[in-house]
């Protein structure tokens, strides 16, 4: 099959593409957005197009021949919205026969309740507007997809991992500057997938007929802890649990005004007021906001601080997690069953951590979407 | 007082380096008067007017043929690397001289034809490294030469990172216009220091991930038996790297981060504590910081330019471009493909 990646310049859009190079059992079509986005896509010669997915048109195009899509577009709150509409629009266009979109097991939050399943309602009243995004499109595409003329498939993975991963990759950077931390000594339970166990939840998805919309949770087959993710590819680098340090969770798991202004600043109705304002009292908004943002100055009196590091809002409710999500929906109507296991996958990512040079004198990661 | 006329240039291509690099420093020079810009040829007539926006008075032209003859005195070459090589050719038989960006060609038959091609019309070739203009790399060669910190033992090298050139075609990644992938591209700056430093290494192993395509990430391991000397380059256009050159010599360790031209970071061997340095320069109106990333590259213009009119070779000339070339290609010789992934 013909199969369309979006986003074939991303992580987990990057290893479908090149799994399918590698070893079928579909021809991907790679479709980034800029020439910039061909980079890895080019290692291999592959077909792609250049195409804005917010632009139906263009995208039109470039779904030509194509059987079906697979919708791994990352991006800003916004874009996880707004790309929904001109990706139906498109495949339904273009004569696409079924579209898998990858949303996230975040649409229940990093710290879902007990019992939830793929039945429990989603909520847009997260704390994280990743979540709310995520949320949001997919209300809006099981809402298409029950008239589309195509088939739809969204699956919900935990924690992706594997080569290029920022799970991967945030744990070695902050390994090598000394910075690796737990919260609770990684007791939580970590919803991992190894990214190959995802190529082979889209390969069942893409195989499965008669989907309008449906979403299936994905993941490992094993419980794993946030213990065993972060010591694994530590103890592959040559590491060992006193390489972490014991993090202060987030002091109040909820929005900051910061947070608030951020999130109302987002929204479409305020982007459209805001730009309806000439650019010099943006500019001084702008700064003010960043004036009272500023963390306060250190005390130059005070020595070089060893305490323990605060974690972000989103590790310090990761690291919560009581809740392992079961794909028992997946095993049955998709015939899912994750190929890898745990314990090879981190292995491979490992191995792939030491072929790219490891993370030595690494600086700090950038945070990826 | 005799007054300098300003030398006429043309710049050939007018994609994201021209826009981003060259019109900056041609904008600085053409202030004081050492150039005055009098061509922009590109195909796309979009990209012309770009670039007409910071030479309103230069004539534009779509295509090298179109340039009458003895309109400019230089040229600066900044167009897909594939057709280096031609331009270069046809504006050596114009009377012209030729500033190439890098890499100078795709192969080093191209090269050769180049320089041919300069001798014959008695004209200069220059390459663009702009990073032999960096005070600091200046400063680690002159490390390697001087034994200030005793031998150089060893190097690790890593640049790279999430590509995000703003290419305004899909021309880096096709094989016939790019020529090679990460490797010819900033691997052509890596290779370039470490020969002006180094010389020829005799050691060349070399592997990297490309699957039919272009490579996104390589590895090249080069030993000097001679001195003694071992190192690794480790390029990615793919995942970021460390981004920094680590240099072990017998009595410190020196860590350049790429991009901070005048800036170094030095740890005499078994101190725990890095002298962080930014580089001065010593001038006649006392000490002033020495150049910076974007400082060396109007440098490196000017400096094509006074090589032409006082009449003695530039800094980077042409040869070197052939050289970094050459143990490209060797790298590509000896490819084994660089496992990233398990099949």
């Amino acid at each position: 099959m013909n199969v369309a990646i979006l986003g074939a310049n991303g992580f987990i859009g990057h290893r479908l593409f090149e799994v399918w190079q590698q070893r079928g059992p579909h021809v991907p079509r790679a479709v980034v957005r800029s020439p910039a986005g061909l980079a890895r896509v080019a290692r291999f010669a592959g077909e792609w197009r250049l195409a804005d997915i917010r632009d139906a048109t263009a995208l039109t195009r470039a779904l030509q021949g194509c059987q079906a899509v697979v919708h791994c577009v990352v991006g800003d709150p916004r874009d996880i919205r707004d790309t929904i509409d001109p990706v139906c629009r498109a495949a339904a266009s273009a004569g696409v026969a079924k579209l898998v979109y990858l949303s996230s097991a975040a649409v229940h939050g990093q710290n879902p309740p007990p019992g939830t399943n793929e039945g429990s309602p989603l909520r847009t009243d997260h704390l994280l507007a990743y979540n709310n995004a995520k949320a949001r499109a997919e209300r809006r595409l099981q809402s298409l997809a029950r008239r589309a003329p195509f088939e739809t498939v969204i699956l919900r993975p935990g924690i992706v991992f594997g080569a290029r991963s920022r799970w991967v990759t945030d744990v070695a950077d902050a390994l090598a500057i000394g910075a690796a931390a737990w919260i609770d000594g990684g007791r939580g339970i970590c919803n991992s997938i190894y990214v190959d166990n995802l190529v082979h939840a889209i390969e069942c998805a893409l195989a499965t007929d008669g989907m309008r919309g449906e979403p299936f949770f994905v993941g490992d087959a094993e419980l794993v802890t946030w213990r065993e993710l972060c010591l694994g590819i530590a103890v592959g680098l040559g590491y060992d649990e006193t390489a972490f340090t014991e993090s202060t969770p987030a002091p109040r798991l909820r929005r900051t005004w910061s947070d608030r202004i951020d999130a109302v600043r987002g929204s479409r109705p305020a982007q459209r007021l805001i730009a309806c304002f000439p650019d010099a009292p943006k500019t001084a908004v702008k700064a003010a906001l960043a004036a009272w943002r500023k963390p306060s100055a250190i005390d130059p009196w005070a020595l070089p601080s060893h305490s323990a590091p605060l974690a972000s809002l989103e590790m310090s409710l990761l690291f919560a997690c009581r809740t392992k999500l079961s794909h028992a929906k997946a095993a049955e109507q998709l015939r899912y069953a994750p190929p890898i296991t745990f314990r090879i996958g981190i292995a491979q990512s490992v191995a792939w951590l030491r072929a790219v040079g490891g993370a030595a004198g690494r600086p700090p990661a950038t945070r990826q979407t | 007082m005799r007054t300098i006329s300003p030398i006429n240039v043309g710049l050939v291509g007018c994609g994201a380096v021209a826009e981003l690099y060259y019109a900056r420093a041609f904008a600085v020079l053409a202030q004081s008067n050492v150039i005055s810009v009098g061509a922009l040829i590109d195909p796309d007539p979009e990209r012309r007017a770009v670039l007409a926006r910071f030479f309103p008075t230069a004539q534009p032209y779509p295509r090298l043929e179109d340039l009458p003859p003895e309109t400019v005195t230089v040229a600066v070459i900044a167009s897909p690397p594939r057709f280096h090589a031609a331009q270069a050719v046809q504006l050596f038989n114009d009377r012209c001289h030729v500033l190439c960006e890098k890499p100078l060609a795709t192969t080093v038959v191209e090269a050769e034809a180049m320089l041919q091609a300069a001798r014959t019309a008695q004209r200069t070739l220059a390459v663009g490294l702009f990073r032999r203009f960096f005070p600091a790399l200046r400063a680690i060669g002159e490390f390697c030469t001087s034994r200030l910190f005793g031998r150089l033992q060893s190097f690790d090298v890593r640049e790279g990172g999430p590509f995000n050139w703003p290419a305004a075609t899909p021309s880096f990644f096709d094989r016939k216009q790019a020529g090679g992938g990460v490797l010819l591209d900033a691997g052509v700056h890596v290779l370039d220091l470490l020969l002006w430093w180094l010389g020829e290494p005799t050691h060349v192993a070399y592997a990297d991930d490309a699957q039919g395509g272009l490579e996104a990430t390589c590895r090249i391991e080069l030993g000097y038996p001679a001195e003694s000397i071992r190192g690794t380059v480790l390029l990615s256009r793919d995942w970021k790297t460390s981004n920094q050159w680590l240099l072990e010599f017998e009595r410190a360790t020196v860590l350049w981060r790429v991009g901070e031209a005048n800036r170094l970071e030095i740890r005499p061997r078994g101190s725990a504590d890095w002298l962080v340095s930014s580089l001065e320069t010593e001038s006649i109106r006392g000490r002033v910081p020495a150049d910076s990333y974007p400082q060396a590259f109007t440098r490196q213009v000017r400096d094509f330019i006074e090589s032409i009119r006082i009449g003695r070779p530039p800094r980077v000339p042409g040869e070197e471009g052939l050289r970094s070339l050459r143990l490209i290609e060797s790298c590509y010789r000896r490819r084994t493909p660089l496992a990233l992934e398990s099949p």
